[in-house]
């Protein structure tokens, strides 16, 4: 079992991969360490043999070669052939001088395992043989020291990568277990989660590591999941208890009709009122499915256009002002010199407009001043509704941008407080804020209602 | 007329198809895309009504197949989705005219009027006139009994669109799709405060009232009877 989850865990196979990587490594770099070691004892034997053969060479007068033979057999005299070897031969390849007995060997430098002379197991000879005069000088040496060097440094990089592959593999252990250690915590919240339990969440600890920054993201993540989802189950029961409501009035207009059918009474009036109603419910769902569309499309800026926001502000003041007149308030457009344009969907556009005004239209008493303005604060153009009505206070602005939130004054006007939600829902889409706040702050009685929609600018916009 | 009903929900299809009975039209009824092709090209229809989402091949294929075989056949789509994609989707297909599900009848029926009467040389109309109200498309002047009245722009694309179908009824959905290009309701009396307008300019100085509401619908203009 613990095997099993150690083969899977992530960090023990990165391990072995570097750990297979590093053991690459390491062979070259023990491979290169024996042939440069090797390469340089046999330099060093090379270049003893050589001088000596120079030397020895050096000492011949042709005059007088029986000297120089019978200086060589002392010199030879003196030599263990065990350790080296000292051979002098005539043309024919006859000893005349030497600690050993003649045998063959090519011209220069070779490496030779004699047998006859060594004892022990390790033959091998570095041998250099050069003519001297008309003689053959060979010179030679145990390669025994310089075998027992290369055997020690072997050994020793043998020991060295035992050491490092126990190490590694201990140390990819330990790794994956505090990896796990680490990662048990994320997985169980993650179970917790898949459970249904939307409020878990990771514990956080070693501020600001990577596993730590991830366990942050997956917890905002889980708190905007838990949003939605609050949301959704929010606006599913809004929508069961709203609509609840006209159904109700509506099987009681339908109850109420066919009691006065048997009664022989006119039921036009009641299937008139029946109709209205199922419009009103038909109304709500369609504005609900306008949202949710909106909402569903978000970032498929395919409609996208660059839209003057002047002359938008102004189609729909002319459309509305007779409307505000007729209700006895005024809408007006603030005069602006400056062009602002946004990149937005114009249509969508539309509707925000006239729902912030019709909102404005239909919660404001008479002689209300409504004001649509556009300008552009650092950069951001921002389009503004603003009344001097009664205003919202500030605890229940964040809720009317709510699906089918109503306030308590306003649950008596007809509306499916569906408005401002499409509102939000039209900014979202565009990446807009949208701030609600008092037009008069120091009107206590009156403060009014601006509603702020700022865009994103046009550098953001990238 | 003869209607051609493409429809797969009986009670609809046969609730549309009363309706039209009940109005002097002759009916056919089919319950699927495939029939629907078939019967649109080898009988003769004046009109045909077709939902959107059908078993086989959907409303939008079988506009598409009929404009490909050249048939200018009117057709109004029926559908239950109702954005505004959807139905950019359904007019570019070749539809002549989009109706959101649920509609009512005279909404249909409005539809429909407007749209196996409609002109087929439209461009080549340049006056409108209705008994002494005339309508001039070309220097976008309205006078009535030789007085000139003065129409804000959307007054005059309302009295135009409610000119070009005389007599017939005009809804209120037409209205703010023809002339405001709104494809959703508003919440505030938007289409009335309009008509009130030009009933004070058009109608109330003038002896015989011309523009008639239709309770619940929408308007017509005609001379009353």
């Amino acid at each position: 079992m613990f095997l099993d989850r150690l083969y899977r865990s992530t960090a023990v196979k990165l391990a072995a991969v570097f750990f297979g990587f590093f053991l690459f490594l390491f062979l070259i770099a023990t491979s290169a360490t024996y042939l440069l070691v090797s390469h340089e004892l046999t330099k060093t034997v090379d270049d003893r043999i050589r001088a000596e053969y120079r030397i020895i060479a050096a000492q011949l007068d042709p005059e007088a070669s029986d000297d120089f033979v019978q200086n060589v057999q002392n010199l030879a005299d003196l030599r263990d052939p065990q350790l080296g070897i000292l051979l002098l031969t005539n043309k024919a390849g006859d000893r005349l001088a030497g600690n050993v007995e003649p045998f063959q060997v090519e011209e220069g430098g070779s490496t030779h395992a004699l047998p006859q002379i060594k004892r022990g197991d390790d033959y091998a000879y570095r041998l250099y043989s050069r003519p001297v005069g008309d003689m053959q000088l060979i010179v030679g040496q145990s390669l025994e020291d310089s075998h027992e060097l290369l055997e020690i440094t072997l050994v020793n990089l043998a020991w060295t990568a035992g050491l490092a592959i126990c190490l590694a593999i201990l140390g990819a252990i330990l790794l994956s277990r505090k990896v796990q250690q680490r990662l048990r915590p994320v997985a169980e919240t993650m179970d917790l989660v898949a459970d249904g339990n939307l409020t878990a969440r990771i514990p956080r600890q070693n501020p600001n590591d990577d596993l730590d920054r991830l366990s942050g993201t997956i917890n905002d993540a889980l708190d905007r999941l838990k949003l939605l989802v609050d949301g959704m189950r929010q606006v599913t029961t809004d929508i069961a208890h709203d609509l609840k409501t006209p159904l109700n009035r509506l099987s009681i207009i339908i109850e109420d009709a066919s009691r006065e059918q048997d009664n022989n009474e006119a039921v036009s009036g009641k299937l008139e009122a029946a109709r209205l109603e199922c419009e009103n419910i038909n109304q709500t769902f369609e504005a609900l499915l306008r949202i949710a569309q909106i909402e569903a499309s978000a970032h498929n800026n395919a409609h996208f256009a660059t839209i003057d926001v002047a002359s938008l502000i102004e189609t729909v003041a002319d459309i509305y002002s007779d409307v505000a007149i007729d209700a006895g308030m005024t809408l007006s457009v603030q005069p602006t010199s400056e062009s602002v344009s946004i990149k937005g969907d114009e249509r969508l556009l539309m509707q925000m407009l006239v729902n912030l005004v019709e909102n404005a239209i239909r919660h404001c008493p008479e002689d209300t001043a409504i004001t649509i303005d556009t300008h552009r604060k650092r950069g951001k153009p921002i389009i503004s509704v603003a009344d001097n009505g009664p205003g919202i206070p500030a605890s229940e602005r964040k809720n009317v941008l709510r699906r089918l939130y109503r306030l308590e004054q306003s649950r008596t006007t007809s509306g499916n407080g569906l408005g401002l939600a499409l509102v939000k829902a039209v900014a979202d889409f565009h990446d807009a804020e949208i701030q609600l706040m008092d037009s008069d702050p120091d009107n206590r009685e009156r403060p009014g209602l601006t509603i702020e929609i700022t865009f994103p600018s046009k550098a953001d916009q990238q | 007329m003869r209607i051609l009903i493409v429809e797969d929900d009986t009670p609809t299809a046969e609730f549309i198809e009363r309706g039209l009975q009940e109005l002097g039209h002759v009916v056919d009824r089919v319950n699927n895309g495939k029939d629907g092709v078939i019967y649109a090209l080898e009988e003769t229809y004046d009109l045909a009504v077709i939902d959107r989402m059908l078993p086989g091949l959907d409303g939008v294929s079988i506009v598409k197949s009929l404009r490909g075989s050249g048939s200018g056949l009117p057709i109004i789509l029926l559908t239950a989705m109702s954005g505004v994609d959807d139905r950019v989707e359904g007019l570019e297909a070749g539809a002549d005219d989009y109706l959101v599900k649920p509609f009512a009848f005279s909404e249909l029926m409005a539809r429909i009027n407007a749209l196996a009467r409609r002109p087929s040389l439209k461009a080549q109309i340049t006056e409108l006139q209705v008994a002494d109200l005339t309508l001039d498309l070309i220097r976008r002047t309205t006078r009535r009994s030789g007085q000139t009245i003065n129409l804000k722009p959307r007054e005059f694309a309302v009295l135009e669109v409610l000119m070009r179908n005389e007599g017939r009824i005009v809804t209120r959905t037409m209205l703010l799709e023809q002339v405001w290009d709104f494809t959703f309701l508003p919440q505030t009396s938007v289409v009335e405060t309009l008509i009130s307008r030009l009933r004070t300019k058009i109608d109330k100085p003038f002896d015989t009232p011309l523009l008639h509401t239709v309770r619940n619908t929408g308007y017509s203009i005609h001379v009353p009877r």
